[in-house]
């Protein structure tokens, strides 16, 4: 098991255009699976990963937002595009790559997208609530985009985290 | 009728408000708009009164500056001088967001406000933090407010964010303020 180590802001890594997946079988891919859901799941409340995060800039995440540690929920979304949203709500997210604080963005409440999973098959998902927060949110940071980005007043959306919550 | 802007700077405690606008009622002073925040341990406003012609300033001020001693506060006091014409036209300006985030040294702050009004750009607020960043280095994050023309032409603006970002080692990004539709 190897938990990788999360980079924070404002490590460069997190602002990489992220490159797309293309073999599925290499090793050291079929390990970077392996290390980011070690990782992911070492961290109690996080509900997503993206692959910058672990300082890895391939187009990867990996959500479960049942949080609940037993892995049945998990998936993996690669080369992931989103191709259908709902109308914006604000929400509240963390990040780990800001874990002192939460931001309030504006987010869809129901996505779908379509992707291939950790084995390179084809897949469509549509999430909504939570999922959809955190598929959006983990998908943003493939394009270096971070939540400080979606954020429109620091006096009012950002805010010093007072206790543990769900972060990605 | 006249107009004046009083601000008082202090040490935060119950009864500053109260103090200022027992004054001001007083004096039948009229409070058109106020601003108050909070930066560490001092309380800061700025409010801009309106009151009749008979009304005596100086009596006024001098009633503030009663309460300066008393709250520990510094107040100022200060007739406004109304415009002739409508100050610089506000209706054509879109809000933009400018955010600045960077490793903290001194002169951030300085260097963008100093860039932006070589540009002729209007800043109309601006919030500043220091954030625990990677390696629990100390990043400064700023993020301005500001009112740009329809029109502008972004370029120039860009390679001069561009230069400071290289100089400062500092990330500057911008985008247009959503309205919020309700
Ligand atoms: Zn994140």
């Amino acid at each position: 098991m190897t938990v990788l180590k999360i980079y924070k802001y404002p490590h460069p890594v997190l602002r990489a255009k992220c490159e797309t997946v293309t073999n599925f079988e290499d090793p050291t891919f079929r390990q970077f699976v392996q290390d980011m859901e070690d990782t992911m799941y070492d961290c109690t409340g996080a509900v997503g990963l993206a692959s910058p995060q672990v300082g890895n800039p391939i187009r990867m995440v990996l959500i479960d937002v049942t949080a609940s540690g037993d892995k049945t929920a998990k998936k993996f979304l690669v080369n992931p595009e989103i191709v259908q949203k709902s109308k914006n709500k604000n929400v509240r997210e963390g990040c780990l790559s800001f874990p002192e604080y939460l931001a309030n963005v504006k987010r869809a409440m129901k996505v779908t997208v379509v992707c291939q999973d950790e084995h390179g098959n084809n897949q469509e998902y549509q999430v909504e609530g939570l999922e959809a927060i955190a598929v959006q949110h983990e998908l943003d940071h493939l394009d270096g985009v971070l939540m400080i980005d979606r954020v429109n007043s620091l006096k009012t959306d950002w805010i010093r985290r007072q206790g543990p919550s769900s972060q990605g | 009728m006249k107009k004046a802007v009083v601000s008082g700077i202090g040490h935060d405690r119950p009864g500053i408000v109260a103090g200022f606008t027992q004054v001001l009622f007083r004096h039948g002073c009229n409070i058109e708009d106020s601003s108050m925040t909070i930066l560490g341990p001092e309380f800061a406003m700025i409010l801009i009164i309106s009151m009749a012609d008979t009304v005596s300033e100086e009596a006024v001020a001098a009633d503030l500056e009663v309460l300066e001693k008393e709250l520990g506060l510094s107040v100022a006091f200060k007739p406004l001088q109304l415009p002739a014409a409508p100050a610089a036209a506000t209706n054509n300006l879109t809000p933009y967001m400018i955010s600045v985030s960077g490793h903290d040294r001194t002169g951030i702050t300085y260097e963008v406000a100093n860039l932006l009004a070589s540009f002729q750009i209007n800043i109309t607020d601006l919030n500043a933090q220091s954030i625990t960043g990677e390696a629990d280095s100390s990043v400064y994050i700023m993020m301005v407010e500001a009112g740009i023309p329809q029109g502008f032409d972004f370029g120039p603006l860009e390679t001069a964010f561009k230069d400071l970002e290289t100089t400062l080692g500092i990330e500057i990004r911008y985008h247009e303020i959503e309205p919020v539709a309700l």
